[in-house]
């Protein structure tokens, strides 16, 4: 089997593997009916967003738990700047609307992240936690803004040359494909340069990095905003596609099974996180008729716990997060409850 | 000793707590002691129970023809209906969902149609707007959905109308009763009763002239439905001369035990909570149980048999309007008809909205029934929007330009009274004596 | 001074020092895992919900339409305690066994611990979702509300008064149980210093166990004291209950018991007066807000860490 790995882990051969891949994915829409094209659009959709906290998680370390915040900022950035809610200051279409969601949604990643970085791993998690929450009930409150609880209806689809996306989800599944193989093509990048094993040093043991002269606040800073643009992305084009947005789409649970996608998927790594997102999306669906809807989320916390104890990479870690887990050469930075009043 | 003191404290604190909490006088707690408010509305009202376990139902010649061969044969045609059928709020919505399968039924049975009709119901546990997309959307890529019922409430008929209209797909509610609805200018968006324009501009003589009541608390659940009515109830009270003096929305939720504090530093005596089912028993009782002694209002939203049936005595003397039509209390033949008709058919009375949901499918049939053996989306929105003089069991049916019933200014008023709705009148009816 | 505060107060503060009781139960939980483990227990908030669940069955099997007075009312509500207690308390320790145990052994990362937690609980609230259903379910009625008090303008009520009084007698009892008995020396010792525990012969992983239970016996409490309250279970009733637990925990110092009862206090009446300040809409928010500031600003909370 060499011959195979050996293959699979040299550079032609990988580029081969994902260019197949792409081609494949991109061909599914011409063998699948409208509501299959649905979900797949769906998981391309979830994809993006793991693939944006992997970058969160995974390759910096931070377990981040008000994610779902990012979403909502893209999602009432095309809803408010398209015109569809009570202010009416502008009418931009959802091409104009796309680089102004990625940038506040990164703006809103830094300014979150500034206060909230400079704590420890659990209280970073709840914080986070909060600040999603606190996002989405003020988003539910302000009602001259967003609607309230109402939500904003009537967003419009994209339109391009004169065709209309409609409610077709083809054109969306493209559009989303698009932007996830930019999204991990430019990530990649980030994770091979400076940038990326700077959030290597921080994750393995963060004063060491300190020590060695990384400014550790700065790395963890440009994680999140990251991290926050791929969500934000795939909230413009989710808001344009479903013409709703409300803040009952952005509740906790949201944030908690994204992580669960890129837990079981594999932290660290850039496959990982998609082939989470696919099966946690794609998996349920197909046994929609036979396992309800409470098994299914059951099953994704079971999935959490269960990885935990036996495989905490995922299923396909990046090679670097593999060996952390088998512990060789480098030593995990925080263990269990033994341990000093290190903060 | 210490310990043992410690103990001792213990013992004697729950001892003091629970004897205190179980005191011997049972009855005479707080929230049964009415209000001066509250006593004189009762007896203005003046309602009865209707005693519907000994009415006696005339079955007039219902449809008892030989069900035809025909019947069977040409294309299915379905009808679409979305609404809240197993959550929460379902006791609103499933009395119009188990009416539209009887008049299916029946029309079936009937042979004069030259299709076979089918109802696809579609369950939005959570009766809100979110999921309500994806649902519409599967509707209208079935061909043979022809028009839909529904869907039940505000949040959900404001996100899925658009999808429809866009489809050239028909949809009626039988339920959605928030006024901005028909403001849209959707073309195929039709609705079988009075808004709550309508039932909140009456909420206030209601309150004021009727009652004789000054000082009201309104509280919506922030829902497209429940801030509507909230707003059309606070202005028409301020202009019968009423006061309003709390006007606070809050999500669905378990503890509203701020809500409540508020409501009690403001005085009021009337408690308005306009939002759905799910949560007015909650809130009626809590606000019993914090001594509010307030008349306890509502619209059509709270009006289900949840209310009573989770209130207990907490819901007894609420008073809830509802532009619905109850067939049990009805004179008229028809009502009783398919009241009957409900009660055999389900083993039960005919609840909130089964009249208008009747209604509703047979203007659907009807259209239906006019396209021959090929109707289409097309040719059922035109009979619809046709549609004239149409007499249903709740009203005669002309449509506003804007879609609305034109014979609408309709809202019931019912009270709680020893453990089930007894109707108390009609509005303008109650302001006229 | 805005009404709010003053012309209010009074009207809010049995509420709010009621609602915040129960917060107070449920945040010695997490307070006194935290305090042995440096872990947050997220699954806390589904041992509270079970809690709440217990109490709904319990008493929905002694009187389905509830109690026909006042003294059947006290009788069922004492019944329930000890089942809804033991209910809760079992549940935390197959947690502890089933999610922290095998982490612990492996000496996984502190991440590991988070996300198994939240696994937990996600696993623990869609299970009860599977087996009762999506909708609520009423809780029977057992007490009429009664005013017991009157102070000034102010009617206290019997519940409230309960919840007040059952949470400063369970945080009474525990002191009491924590000073004075060799279990809760062991307690302490570990929380201290786990490795010198060990040494002096402490079973650390005994230890742990009694942690997890004492903290599921007073969420079991407060989830009875809740149904009583708000007259509800479901299957996702804990979660919002156990943030801001979990936020009175860290206000009052994390590790700290009687911080635990005065961090739930202290939220509970800040709750209930900010709804009366700025709209009940945004009375969630408070909590959240308070949590971010305090572990931004001070984290030791009120009574800094320790037991």
């Amino acid at each position: 089997m060499t011959g195979t790995r050996s293959f699979i882990e040299s550079v032609s051969g990988r580029r081969v593997l994902v260019v197949a891949a792409i081609v494949i994915v991109a061909l599914l829409p011409l063998v699948t009916d409208a509501y299959q094209q649905d979900v797949l659009t769906q998981a391309a959709s979830f994809a993006l967003f793991a693939v944006g906290l992997n970058v969160v998680v995974g390759l910096a370390g931070l377990l981040d738990l008000g994610y779902v915040a990012f979403w909502a900022i893209g999602a009432y950035t095309m809803a408010i700047f398209s015109g569809s809610g009570p202010l009416q200051f502008a009418h931009l279409n959802v091409w104009a609307i796309l680089p102004l969601g990625i940038v506040l949604a990164m703006l809103t990643g830094v300014v979150l992240g500034i206060p909230v970085l400079r704590l420890r791993g659990d209280y970073l998690a709840i914080v986070t936690l909060g600040f999603g929450e606190i996002i989405r009930i003020t988003a539910s409150n302000l009602d001259g803004i967003t609607r309230g609880a109402r939500g904003i209806p009537s967003i419009p689809h994209p339109q391009i040359a004169g065709f209309d996306f409609g409610n077709s989800p083809t054109p969306y599944f493209y559009l989303t494909l698009a932007m996830l193989i930019i999204a991990v093509f430019l990530i990649n990048n980030l994770n091979r340069s400076r940038v990326g094993r700077a959030w290597v040093a921080i994750r393995e043991d963060e004063t060491a990095a300190e020590a060695m002269g990384i400014n550790t606040f700065q790395m963890k800073l440009w994680a999140f905003a990251f991290g926050a643009s791929t969500a934000g992305i795939a909230g413009v084009i989710n808001a344009s596609r479903t013409s709703f947005v409300s803040p009952n789409s952005f509740q906790i649970i949201v944030s908690i099974l994204v992580l669960c996608m890129v837990v079981l998927g594999g932290m660290g790594s850039m496959v990982g996180p998609i082939v989470g997102a696919a099966a946690i999306v794609i998996i349920p669906e197909a046994l929609r008729d036979f396992v309800p809807a409470g098994v299914r989320f059951m099953a994704f916390g079971g999935i959490l716990v269960v990885m935990m104890v036996f495989r905490p990479g995922g299923l396909l870690p990046s090679r670097r997060v593999a060996a952390e887990q088998r512990g060789i050469g480098v030593a995990g930075e925080e263990k269990t409850g033994v341990e000093g009043a290190d903060a | 000793m210490r310990k043992k003191r410690l103990l001792l404290m213990f013992a004697a604190l729950s001892a003091v707590a629970l004897v205190t909490g179980a005191c011997a006088e049972e009855g005479g707690g707080g929230g049964t002691q009415a209000g001066e408010c509250e006593s004189e509305s009762l007896q203005a009202l003046g309602a009865t129970a209707p005693d519907l376990s000994s009415k006696d139902f005339k079955t007039v010649g219902f449809s008892q023809k030989a069900p035809s061969v025909l019947a069977q044969a040409g294309r299915t045609v379905k009808l679409g209906f979305i609404g809240d059928l197993t959550g929460a709020n379902s006791n609103l919505v499933t009395p119009s969902n188990e009416a539209a399968q009887l008049a299916v039924k029946q029309a079936n049975e009937a042979g004069d149609l030259d299709v076979t009709l089918e109802l696809v119901s579609l369950d939005n546990k959570d009766g809100g707007p979110d999921p309500a997309p994806a649902l519409a959307q599967r509707l209208i890529s079935d061909a043979a959905v022809l028009g839909v019922i529904g869907p039940a409430f505000s949040g959900e008929t404001a996100v899925a109308s658009p999808l429809f209209a866009e489809a050239g797909l028909t949809n009626i509610s039988p339920s959605a009763t928030n006024p901005d609805l028909t403001t849209n200018g959707w073309r195929t968006f039709f609705r079988a009763l009075a808004t709550d324009a309508v039932q909140g501009g009456q909420t206030g003589p209601l309150i004021v002239d009727v009652l004789g009541c000054e000082r009201v608390a309104v509280v919506n659940d922030r829902s497209e439905y429940g801030a509507g009515l909230a707003e059309a109830v606070a202005a028409s009270v301020e202009e019968a001369g009423g006061e309003v003096v709390l006007n606070e929305g809050v999500e669905p939720t378990t503890d509203y035990t701020s809500v409540i504090d508020s409501v009690l530093a403001s005085d009021a005596e009337v408690l308005y909570y306009s939002g759905y089912v799910a949560q007015a028993p909650l809130v009626v009782k809590q606000y019993r149980d914090k001594g509010g002694e307030g008349l306890f209002m509502g619209g059509d939203g709270d009006k289900g048999a949840d209310f009573i049936a989770e209130g207990a005595e907490a819901a007894e003397g609420a008073v809830l309007t509802c532009p619905c039509l109850d067939p049990n209390a009805s004179d008229d033949p028809e009502s009783q008809e398919f009241a009957a008709a409900y009660q055999e058919e389900y083993g039960k009375a005919v609840d909130i909205y089964g009249a208008e949901g009747w209604d509703v499918t047979q203007i659907f049939i009807a259209a239906i029934r006019a396209g021959g053996a090929n109707p289409t989306r097309a040719s059922v929105l035109e009979y619809v929007t046709n549609l004239s003089d149409y007499e249903g069991l709740t009203k005669t049916f002309n449509w506003t330009p804007e879609h609305e019933v034109e014979e609408g200014e309709i809202t019931y008023v019912y009270v709680v009274r020893d453990g089930a709705y007894a109707l108390a009148g009609r509005v303008d009816e109650l302001l006229a004596e | 001074m805005p009404d709010c505060l003053t012309g209010e107060l009074p009207f809010r503060l049995v509420g709010g020092l009621s609602t915040g009781g129960v917060y107070a139960l449920i945040a010695i939980g997490y307070t006194l895992v935290y305090g042995v483990l440096q872990l947050i227990n997220f699954a806390h908030s589904e041992v509270f919900m079970s809690g709440v669940l217990a109490g709904a069955v319990v008493i929905g099997a002694l009187a389905p339409d509830g109690a026909t007075s006042q003294a059947q009312g006290a009788m069922f509500l004492v019944a329930a305690l000890i089942p809804a207690m033991l209910a809760s308390g079992t549940l935390a320790v197959v947690v502890e066994r089933v999610a922290y145990r095998p982490l612990r052994r492996r000496g996984a990362p502190r991440l590991a611990y988070l996300i198994s937690a939240i696994g937990m609980s996600l696993f623990l609230s869609y299970a009860v979702q599977v087996w009762r259903g999506v909708n609520p379910e009423a809780y029977p009625t057992t007490l009429r509300a009664q005013a017991v008090l009157q102070i000034g303008g102010v009617r206290v009520f019997n519940k409230d008064l309960i919840i007040i009084v059952a949470a400063i007698a369970m945080v009474v009892a525990l002191e009491a149980f924590i000073r004075r008995t060799r279990t809760g020396r062991a307690l302490r010792a570990t929380a201290q210093d786990p490795e010198a525990a060990a040494l002096m012969g402490v079973n650390i992983d005994r230890i742990i166990t009694v942690t997890f239970f004492i903290g599921g016996l007073l969420a079991g409490a407060a989830g009875l004291l809740f149904g009583m309250a708000f007259g509800r279970t479901q299957w996702n009733i804990g979660f919002l209950p156990g943030i801001k637990a979990f936020t009175a925990a860290v206000l009052g110092g994390i590790g700290s018991i009687r911080g635990a009862l005065a961090g739930g206090l202290f939220l509970g009446l800040m709750e209930n007066v900010s709804a009366g300040c700025f709209g009940t809409q945004w009375r969630d928010v408070v909590a959240f807000v308070l949590l971010v500031v305090v572990l931004m600003v001070r984290p030791t909370g009120i009574f800094g860490e320790g037991t």
